[in-house]
């Protein structure tokens, strides 16, 4: 979609019951005005431009007029354009004045001349801005029935008494325009840019434009100009976050102009300090003015018990104010609200806070407790920039441990990598009580697995604190620390080894800790079932847990339970857990958990073969990594995006992803699966042996590491690829004894195709469509089609070629050496799909043979071979097909007939 | 929608396999329950009735990720669905009981998100098919009539429809 695409004008979205009240208005004759009242930006004029259109659409004559502040004080300026000329000038033309009475009858005239015996439609925009004389004139066309109103007027503006007089309310239809809810705004984005926006930037424009819809054409306008707002494949994201335009700033500029200057004030106030109590204005504005303001639609008010609090109404205000508000001026600002706030007595806990991080605005200065204090708040808000300014400050002051480790957590949450690790060395340095040092090798720990990509210095760390602790607790979360380092450095074997040789740990909380790491260890080594069972036990002590501070974020267990149901080849419920977790952390905005999720998203689409769809979360896995620095989770999700270019036959692309892939540091996380990206795109090259080799060595690396549902994956591939006897043995072996239905179904299937049974590789096929991996399921209906054929049972082998693609129809256009090519299409006659067709709905040979103008016997040997065909027997079977048929055949596009 | 809501109503919908045709007879069926004026706008026989949605349906859900094709198919139904006098009101009764028969037919599987989905989708739908159902409003539209406009009329004329319609039109009331 081209920039000039996006800058047509909007589509209406939301506004149909309005304009339908419009509809109504107009067609009665006892209503003689519709006005549309809403605060700024809110799509007041566009509402009444789309009434006009829709009037002159049902064949009324109209117009516009548009009121202005500057030809306010102009009389007629707002309707000149509509009298007949002299009239505009106050003389009749022969330089004398013209008498009311007669510029009235004129003007009269010549409406109904263009209202044709009808009412015309005129429609004035700002109508609250319209001068007294157009207002004059334009009441007694109304009441005469010569006009019939559609006005927009700003709310919290009140109308001179001459404009409030246009309309009697018993014959006006008076609409209240609201903001636009947050559905509207995702439909009418999808409808303005032509493509669907991914969920953070249609969550972010939501949020930044309030609704209003001005804002938001402003901010994707600017967006995309400067290439904040960009079409990846399809779907629109932002690269970047988004900034203000110089208009949006003029916009702002403008509204907040039209408010007297202590109204400004109050403004700037709340811009540079969140809401406020009504007592921090005493002495800058007055109670009227307040009430104005939110009259005007700029500020909010909430009443919680005795206390009134007011906020800025609009996001992007905020933005734009602090932006102008010069620095001196600031200093202000926050020292006087600190002295009134103070004054007042500071009694909650959060004014304090507040005080805290005002003094530090204005001085750059205050409490250390109270910024330390303030830092933990906006922790708990995941506000990490804030924390990194809170604690950073306090640091600076007076550096502690628990500070340090606040500043440091959020800086690698941050993606900054290197600067975290100095702080909580830092902190580390200072810590002298045993949880401390728990805590400060807990965060060390993550940064240097997932930010820095070093979990050898992680292990020594480890070791090292270790070595410092002196009580029982403190040395068992150390080595749930350890095994969580080894799992996620590619090690879960060790992780596994090291956890059998230690005790079940009695605190909660390193349990907590243990069942994390346990989880995933027992779920790699090929007992999902098992691994989901300490992931969910996790979640419960996790959450019963008093004191979560210094742990992971609780979703993280959640990740381990889409791990496990993944494995364990519970799709479904996989793919709701993933999508769960996904919109949870990108509500709550953890960017490394939102990665983690996007990537096992596409994890579970990938098993399921819709390789669309897994092209889709990789590329948001990437595209997140790639914002925020997490190169490690972005290695993980690069090999994932090259199986899926590959089996869409994006040779190139999946290339280039591989290239990417070798570029990044090693990273441990699932190591031997990332191998897969590289196999696959050998395939779609038409490599297929060095595939294959690829695929072998990695599963070696797979079995040594411990990554045993990784390693049935590679080795399961191996065999789809056509050496199904070099794996069987080996695929047998991984599924003895574990709890997985996926790799029990791989086993199996590996020794199907060894077999070449053709029944059984069609129960494969069930399987694996029950299990919902689609793909596969094709490939095994391909091949039982080829072993029928091969013991001569063309029939049968017919009915498993209709069944293979009816499954390779749902997976996206994925395309494997084991998916029947489209040569070997059935392909009816059109004499024989017609017969077929028709047989198919219930009608009897004879009745089709009179209508064919058929004998009935070249009937039936039409009807004969398309069953031969289409390996049916009888003509429910062969409803069944068409349906099925035909069903695809839409999903496909609807371009290709398939028989 | 998202990217992702876009793949659950598809999957969704073509996981309902077979069972499309009860599930459309059922959702008429509900339709006419909520709203028996509703009754009048459709003067098909049931089955066909749904035979009709089924195909609808699916070639709107299939054409949502290419949106030019999504438009002027839901764009053109729109015009169709104003000739019958559906109006904005009949699209949230639609809505409901669309949703209202999902939920039967999936049961718990019909997730909160999957419930999302096609709500969004849906409202993408219904608010393509109503800007469709309003630029057809009258057909054989007449250019040139002149709207009057501050700056320079003269330049600006849009089309209007040429027939003058009746002041109380029925699918105005």
């Amino acid at each position: 979609m081209t920039q000039a695409a996006v800058a047509e004008r909007w589509p209406l979205v939301g506004r149909r019951p309005e304009l339908a009240r419009f509809a109504d208005a107009l067609a009665d004759r006892e209503c003689d005005a519709f006005v549309v009242h809403g605060p700024a930006g809110v799509g007041k004029s566009r509402l009444a431009e789309e009434c006009l259109r829709h009037a002159l659409r049902l064949g009324c004559p109209g117009g516009r007029a548009l009121a202005s502040a500057e030809a306010r004080s102009v009389p007629l300026a707002a309707i000149a354009h509509l009298l007949p000329p002299g009239v505009e000038s106050g003389s009749n033309g022969r330089g004398q004045a013209v008498e009311p009475v007669e510029l009235f009858a004129r003007v009269k005239r010549a409406f109904a001349d263009r209202g044709d015996g009808g009412r015309y439609v005129l429609m004035v925009d700002d109508l609250h801005l319209l001068d007294v004389t157009s207002a004059t004139l334009l009441r007694q066309l109304i009441v005469t029935g010569t006009v019939f109103l559609v006005g927009a007027v700003l709310s919290g503006q009140r109308p001179a008494t001459s404009v409030a007089m246009l309309w009697r309310d018993d014959r006006c239809r008076r609409v209240d325009l609201e903001l636009l809810p947050r559905d509207k705004v995702e439909t009418l984005l999808h409808q303005a840019l032509g493509a669907p926006v991914d969920g953070p930037a249609a969550h972010t424009l939501w949020s930044t434009s309030g609704g209003n819809v001005l804002f938001l054409r402003e901010l994707v306008l600017g967006a995309e100009h400067s290439g904040a707002l960009v079409d990846e494949g399809g779907v629109w994201r932002l690269a970047r976050p988004l900034t203000s335009t110089p208009r949006l700033n003029e916009l702002v500029a403008a509204r907040v102009a039209s408010v007297e200057e202590s109204g400004q004030r109050a403004l700037e106030m709340l811009a540079l300090c969140g809401p406020l109590g009504v007592e921090a204005f005493q002495g800058v504005v007055g109670p009227e003015t307040l009430e104005l303001l939110e009259e005007a639609g700029l500020v909010t008010v909430t009443v919680d018990g005795r206390r009134s609090e007011l906020a800025l109404a609009h996001p992007l205000h905020r933005a734009v104010l602090r932006d102008r508000t010069p620095v001196l001026r600031r200093r202000t600002i926050f020292l006087n609200l600190v002295a009134t706030i103070e004054r007042w007595g500071a009694h909650r806990r959060e004014d304090r806070l507040r005080i805290a991080s005002w003094r530090l605005e204005a001085t750059g200065k205050a409490d250390p407790d109270l910024l330390a204090q303030a830092a933990r708040l906006a922790d708990h808000a995941h506000d990490y920039q804030l924390v990194v300014r809170l604690a950073g400050a306090a640091q600076a002051q007076r550096p502690s441990t628990e500070t340090g480790l606040l500043l440091g957590r959020a800086l690698f949450e941050l993606g900054s990598f290197e600067r975290a690790d100095a702080e909580l060395a830092g902190a580390g340095a200072l810590a002298n009580e045993d949880w401390q040092l728990v805590a400060v090798a807990a965060a060390r720990a993550a940064n240097l697995v997932w930010g820095l990509l070093r979990p050898d210095e992680a292990l020594a760390l480890n070791q090292a604190a270790h070595d410092a602790v002196t009580t029982q607790a403190a040395h068992d979360e150390l080595v749930a620390q350890r095994c969580w380092i080894l799992v996620f450095s590619g090690m879960p074997a060790m992780a596994r080894e090291l956890r059998k040789s230690t005790r079940q740990p009695r605190s909660s909380r390193v349990r907590v800790v243990r069942t994390l790491a346990d989880s995933y260890a027992t779920t790699l080594a090929g007992f999902p079932n098992a691994g989901l069972d300490l992931a969910r036990e996790g979640v419960e002590d996790h959450e019963r847990l008093q004191d979560q501070f210094w742990l992971d974020h609780p979703a993280s267990h959640a990740l381990a339970e889409v791990t496990a149901l993944t494995d364990a080849g519970r799709l479904a419920e996989a793919r709701t857990c993933a999508a769960e977790g996904y919109r949870r952390a990108s509500r709550e905005q953890v960017p490394l958990l939102q990665i983690r999720f996007a990537f096992h998203c596409g994890r579970i689409s990938l098993l399921s073969g819709m390789a669309r769809t897994a092209r889709r979360w990789y590329k948001e896995a990437v595209a997140r990594s790639d914002a925020t620095g997490f190169a490690g989770p972005q290695a993980m999700a690069l090999g994932g995006l090259a199986v899926s270019e590959a089996l869409l036959g994006e040779v190139g692309a999946a290339e280039t992803t591989v290239l990417a892939m070798d570029g990044l540091v090693g990273f441990g996380f699932l190591r031997p699966e990332r191998e897969l990206g590289r196999a696959w795109w050998h395939v779609a090259r038409g490599d297929v042996p060095e595939a294959r080799r690829i695929l072998s060595t990695a599963a070696g690396d797979a079995i040594a590491t411990g990554h045993v549902t990784t390693a049935s994956w590679l080795l399961h591939d191996v065999a789809r690829l056509g050496r199904p006897d070099e794996v069987v043995e080996q695929l047998a072996e991984l599924a003895a004894g574990r709890d997985s239905d996926l790799i029990a179904l791989r086993a199996r299937h590996g020794r199907a195709l060894v077999d070449r049974d053709a029944d059984t590789l069609g129960t494969i096929a069930d399987q694996w469509e029950a299990m919902g991996a689609f793909l596969v399921a094709a490939e095994a209906a391909g091949e039982a089609s080829r072993a029928a054929a091969r013991t001569g049972s063309a029939r049968r082998s017919s009915a498993f070629t209709v069944r293979a693609f009816s499954l390779a129809a749902r997976c996206e256009g994925a395309k494997t050496p084991g998916v029947l090519d489209s040569e070997a299409i059935v392909i009816l006659t059109s004499r024989e799909r017609e017969v077929a067709a028709l047989a198919a709905s219930g009608i009897a040979s004879r009745e089709i043979a009179g209508r064919l103008f058929l004998s009935v016997r070249t009937v039936n040997n039409h009807l004969q071979r398309a069953y031969e065909k289409l390996g049916v027997s009888s003509r429910q079977e062969l409803l069944a097909t068409f349906e099925r048929g035909e069903r695809e055949q839409e999903e496909a596009g609807g371009d290709r007939r398939r028989w | 929608m998202t990217p992702q809501q876009v793949a659950l109503v598809q999957e969704s919908w073509a996981a309902m396999g077979p069972q499309i045709n009860a599930v459309a007879a059922r959702f008429y069926h509900l339709l006419f329950e909520a709203d028996p004026n509703v009754r009048d706008l459709f003067s098909e026989d049931p089955n066909v009735q749904a035979d009709i949605l089924v195909t609808e349906m699916a070639l709107i859900v299939n054409s949502i990720p290419r949106f030019d094709a999504f438009t002027a198919r839901a764009r053109e139904l729109g015009a169709r669905h104003v000739q019958y006098g559906v109006t904005h009101r009949h699209f949230e009764i639609a809505e409901r009981v669309l949703l209202q028969t999902f939920e039967e037919t999936f049961g718990p599987a019909f997730t909160d998100e999957l419930r999302e989905a096609w709500r969004m989708g849906f409202d993408l739908m219904a608010e393509t098919m109503m800007q469709g159902a309003a630029d057809a409003v009258l057909e054989g539209a007449r250019s040139g009539r002149r709207v009057d406009q501050p700056g320079c009329p003269e330049q600006l004329s849009i089309s209007c429809s040429g027939r003058r319609a009746p002041r109380a039109r029925e699918s105005d009331r």
